[in-house]
């Protein structure tokens, strides 16, 4: 099938003029065809015998595709192919394709059909560049995946800046709870600065509930022990065992605190936790109280001269606590880098020894997870660990009057082998100066 | 002349068979025109042509199979697969390029025969266009300075119409109020001549002594070659309505292989078998051309953005594009 | 450093290159024995002779078009054109010759070519003289744009130009010609093309501008601050072709918020091309969308107060850095 046009990839027999066998003259009109463009005889490009028409009347063929062989004197006719397929023979052996077309004379003799005005030449003369694939990679897609995420379930879609929804992301607050101050009512960067103290947590507590899912079918099964998990096992049935607990519980107004965090946050565009600054306020509470800071042993308490704080992590596995060291000398936004690094590397089993190892004291906080308050087991050679609850807003009587504040409950569970009552009492004490009082953190 | 005229057969032949893709414009019938004029330069000339320019290529020395290659599409071609049928470039042997915009070359042409005076040399241009080229405004402003500049001594160029009687399918007599196309460019002060293109005597003859002559004077010459193509316009040009048959097989009485063949045996006893081992020869160098042309590899995809500008890679939009 | 105009500094870097390298040689409409209508080369012919100093007929397509060929063989031409306006008498020649020579060639050929002069509006030249141009140009592959807006720049930016080995559409703005503004001495100061700077820091909104828009940015920001506290930043691309953007970017982290300035129509402006390339890249940072402040979408009157209707001033910028930061 020969190419007629400069966009041609098809064509398609109309009728034969010859059939197998019959004698042909170079010139002589053996088919007719049809293209996008035009109905054309094609001419035998040499004298010889047809040989077996392999694309019959109607039929269409590609570019290149063998209709018939014009077969020289004493040449045998091959079998036709299955299927029309390019010529796979080189040229310098007697063209052998009913190729070479010409126009047939002038006048009533000539077949040709011109169509160029057709349906047909506007829609299929580019349809090979249509269907181009080229090797380019959509890399706009992870734009669209970004923004999904704070795009609400279901009902009108807010209008927000990208930033707004970014930042609202960043900070677990629902759109649903911010009022868009710009053009027809979208929500910009400002709106969701606004939402502070109160309003994010409420936000948060709203946005952390979850839908409940369909259970999994109860069966019954064995877990085989991780050796994380065997670890936790043992540490902590040695905890529990040999050392006499008490518990401390004590409920702290940190209406403040969320607030000074939400200023940083607007300083420095930092990720910022509530307790990012809960493990420098008890470090430097701990100055205060060497006694807490302490290890029990058969011949001696020790006091130490640092004070490293573990920091309880879930992942996967269970348990773990990743250590901040000398935490009561580094900066609140220090501490937050420190701490996402070290829960980031926890998650993904990447922890070195001497990042879990070696704590003065341990804190864990289950607020993200709504827990109002709850106790702690303490991770030894610790005397203490501090059980932070989820900071809320709370009707409480301040100079008598009924005021919402936000509020925290914390519990501190002591080994009282080395700390009394009254010892981890005026420890919670000094720790509500610093809670309470934030400026006291940042300074 | 031989070897042009079977390199297009098997163009033409490539292209039917989907193998080269685009346009496709064959010089058959036009061959002396290449060969009279290219085979009187030497080393460091320039020549510029249309988008018909398979003849000039190969009349240049660039080789059938790495032109073949270029209208294949492959790595291994005069412009590395870039140009394709319309844009042979091959600087090394002084093609300075296949264009594809009718006449747009002709002040290119003038400018390098600027440069080549402005550097003292007396290398010069030589500027192929068709008589469709003639209407276009680049003809004549390149014309008018090449005549401007010539008077100086500063514009070495020789132009060369191809006159086939045609504008694609619009014959001179349809497309230019002054059918003595030499006489407009008369017009620009430039010496003009008309040479029988089918003969590549003639064409030789008079190349040699006007070439000469614009090596000695820096200005500018036109030769208007008389001349007639066998072939369509381009390859679609299946119906040719714009000309009869019978036109087409009168012309092919004049045909410049002939002529040439004729020539040869009276002045040095050329004889038919001569002729049957040059033709042999001719087609086996084809047969070669387009062996290589199939086998040779496509362009790496990183071609893509190579060579569109110097320095700085392609635009960086590109880096993103969705 | 000497304090020097825009206008000197381009006939300085030409004179500058034609001195150091006898490849270069400089041809336009009128600008030898006339001296040239904004006498940039007032005094070359003199100096240079006619062969370096072509006075052209009135045939753009012919004068870039022979460059064209003159710089394929190794010279360096400047085309001059009276006013960018009539370069699209030559668009064929600039875009479908000297844009794609090297391409369609496989790389066989450099095309050392500058084609440089005014742009803009501002003296009622009315509909056919007014016109900017640089999105037309900086649309094709094959080709650099060069919008400068300080006179070091059109001096080092030329100088570039002139040394390289590619096509330059130098776009000039008619109306920076008398700013003066430090240009070193140095003869080989050069200003690398894609390179964009920040001409002047802010924090609250980023416009993106060049040339002499970008000027009226920066007047505009220095106003805003004092009037009224905002703190603009001012990027200024110097190249439209090749195209830095991430100075831009950077810009945008920070202020989350821009505009783009130019002279030129809106629809499919550069300006078009800058405010899509930063929502596709920073489209996270953004607090606003990008807005254009561009030219009236109409053909340059003639009239003066026409005219000014149809430009852009101070007072536009200033609508679309408080639109964008939701102050209006």
């Amino acid at each position: 099938m020969p190419k007629m046009g400069d966009a041609m990839s098809e064509g398609k027999v109309i009728r034969w003029y010859k059939k197998a066998g019959d004698p042909v003259r170079k010139g002589e009109a053996v088919l007719e065809i049809e293209t996008d463009k035009v109905n054309l005889d094609l001419e035998a490009e040499a004298d010889g015998t047809l040989g077996t028409i392999a694309v019959g009347e109607g039929q269409m063929a590609p570019v290149g595709g063998i209709l018939a062989k014009i077969l020289g004197e004493g040449e045998k006719a091959d079998a036709p192919p299955a299927t029309p397929a390019p010529p796979a023979a080189p040229v310098e052996e007697k063209p052998a394709t009913a190729a070479e077309a010409k126009p047939a004379a002038d006048g009533q003799s000539r077949r040709a059909i011109d169509k160029k005005d057709s349906i047909r030449h506007s829609t299929g003369e580019y349809g090979e560049a249509v269907d181009m694939k080229g090797p380019r990679t959509d890399r706009s897609i992870r734009h669209d995946q970004g923004n999904v995420v704070a795009m609400p379930q279901g009902g009108e879609r807010h209008r927000s800046s990208p930033l707004a929804r970014k930042m609202a992301s960043e900070m677990g607050v629902s759109l649903d709870t911010v009022q868009g101050s710009g053009p027809r009512g979208r929500i910009v960067a400002a709106d969701v600065k606004k939402i502070s103290g109160g309003q994010a947590a409420a936000a948060r507590s709203k946005s952390a509930m979850p839908a409940l899912q369909q259970p999994a079918a109860l069966e019954t099964r064995q877990i085989p022990l991780s050796a994380m998990r065997r670890t936790i096992a043992k540490r902590l049935a040695e905890s529990t065992g040999p050392i006499p607990h008490f518990y401390l519980t004590a409920d702290f107004d940190v209406t403040n605190l969320t607030s000074v965090r939400q200023q940083l946050i607007d300083i420095e565009g930092a990720k910022l936790s509530v307790n990012d600054f809960m493990i420098r306020a008890v470090a430097l509470a701990l100055r205060h109280h060497p006694n807490i800071n302490a290890s029990w042993g058969s011949e001696a308490i020790t006091q130490h001269g640092e004070i490293h704080i573990g920091v309880a992590v879930a992942t996967p596995e269970g348990l773990i606590t990743p250590v901040i060291r000398n935490a009561d000398q580094k900066f609140v936004l220090e501490i937050a880098q420190e701490v996402r690094a070290l829960a980031e590397k926890a998650k993904n089993r990447k922890l070195k020894p001497d990042e879990y190892q070696g704590s003065t004291f341990t804190i864990s906080n289950l607020g993200a997870w709504g827990i109002e308050e709850f106790t702690g087991i303490i991770n030894p050679p610790n005397s203490a660990i501090l059980a932070i609850g989820a900071a809320e807003a709370r009707v409480v009587v301040i100079d008598g009057q009924i005021v919402i504040r936000e509020r925290m409950k914390v519990t501190m569970s002591c080994d009282h082998r080395v700390i009394d009552g009254a010892t981890g009492a005026e420890y919670l004490r000094t720790l509500r100066q610093y809670v309470e009082q934030p400026l006291r953190l940042v300074v | 002349m031989i070897l042009i005229r079977r390199f297009e057969e098997a163009s033409e032949r490539e292209f039917r068979r989907g193998k080269i893709g685009g346009y496709l414009h064959v010089y058959s019938g036009q061959e002396a025109v290449a060969i009279g004029v290219i085979s009187a330069l030497k080393k460091g000339d320039v020549v510029y042509c249309g988008y018909r320019d398979h003849a000039q290529a190969l009349a240049l020395g660039s080789g059938p199979s790495r032109v073949m290659a270029e209208l294949f599409g492959k790595s291994t071609g005069i412009s590395k697969g870039k140009g394709g049928s319309m844009h042979l470039f091959d600087a090394a042997n002084g093609l300075y390029g296949g264009y594809g915009i009718v006449g747009g070359h002709i002040p290119l042409a003038a400018g390098s025969a600027y440069a080549l005076r402005y550097r003292n040399s007396d290398n010069i241009a030589v500027c192929y266009f068709g008589d469709g080229a003639m209407n276009i405004g680049s003809f004549h402003e390149g014309m008018n300075m090449a005549g401007l500049w010539g008077k100086d001594g500063l514009c070495p160029v020789l132009w060369i119409i191809e006159n086939n009687g045609y504008a694609m399918g619009t014959s001179v007599e349809r497309h230019s109020a002054l059918t003595d196309l030499s006489a407009r460019v008369r017009a620009y002060n430039i010496q003009t001549e008309k040479v029988d293109g089918q003969d590549v005597f003639a064409m030789r003859g008079a190349a040699d002594r006007i070439v000469r002559q614009i090596r000695e004077t820096g200005k500018p010459y036109c030769i208007e070659a008389m001349t007639y193509r066998f072939s369509g316009h381009g390859a679609a040009d299946i119906l040719q309505p714009y000309r009869s048959k019978d036109e087409v097989e009168k012309h092919r009485d004049r045909d410049p292989i002939t002529i040439m063949r004729k020539r040869l045996a009276e002045v040095s006893g050329l004889t038919d078998d001569d002729v049957k081992k040059m033709d042999e020869w001719a087609t086996e160098e084809v047969a070669k051309a387009v062996r290589f042309a199939e086998e040779s590899p496509v362009p790496d995809g990183s071609e893509l953005f190579t060579d569109v500008v110097a320095e700085h890679g392609p635009h960086p939009v590109s880096e993103d594009n969705g | 450093m000497a304090e020097k105009s825009y206008r000197d500094a381009i006939r300085e870097a030409m004179m500058e290159e034609m001195d150091r390298d006898p490849n270069v040689l400089i041809m336009g409409e009128d600008i030898g024995v006339y001296e040239g209508t904004f006498r940039i080369t007032a005094g070359m012919l003199k100096k240079y002779g006619p062969r370096r100093v072509i006075d052209t007929p009135i045939a753009e397509a012919g004068m870039v078009g022979t460059a064209v060929g003159m710089a394929m063989l190794g010279l360096r031409p400047i085309v001059e054109m009276m006013t960018v306006n009539f370069a699209i008498v030559a668009a064929d020649q600039i875009l479908n010759h000297a844009a794609k020579v090297r391409y369609f060639s496989g790389g066989q050929v450099d095309v050392p070519l500058v084609i440089r002069g005014p742009q803009g509006a501002g003296v009622q030249l009315s509909a056919q003289h007014s016109q900017t141009f640089e999105s037309f140009y900086a649309h094709f592959p094959g080709i650099h744009v060069v919008t400068p807006g300080t006179p070091a720049d059109a001096k080092g930016l030329l100088k570039t130009a002139i040394r390289g080995k590619d096509p330059v559409m130098f776009l000039e703005s008619a109306a920076l010609y008398g700013m003066k503004g430090e240009v070193p001495d140095d003869p080989d100061f050069t200003v690398p093309f894609g390179k964009s700077r920040v001409a002047r820091e802010g924090s609250d909104v980023t416009i993106v501008s060049f040339s002499r828009m970008m000027q009226l940015s920066l007047t505009v920001a220095d106003k805003l601050s004092k009037e009224e506290g905002i703190e603009c930043e001012v990027i200024d691309l110097r190249t439209l072709r090749p195209l830095d953007m991430e100075p831009a970017y950077a810009s945008v982290a920070k202020t989350h918020r821009a505009i783009v300035v130019q002279e030129q129509w809106k629809p499919f402006g550069a300006g078009a091309e800058i405010a899509a390339s930063i929502t596709e890249t920073m489209f996270d940072e953004l607090d606003a969308p990008v807005f254009r402040v561009t030219g009236e979408d109409v053909p340059m009157p003639y009239a003066r107060n026409l005219e000014l209707l149809a430009t852009p001033h101070e007072e536009h910028i200033v609508r679309a850095v408080k639109r964008v930061m939701y102050r209006s």
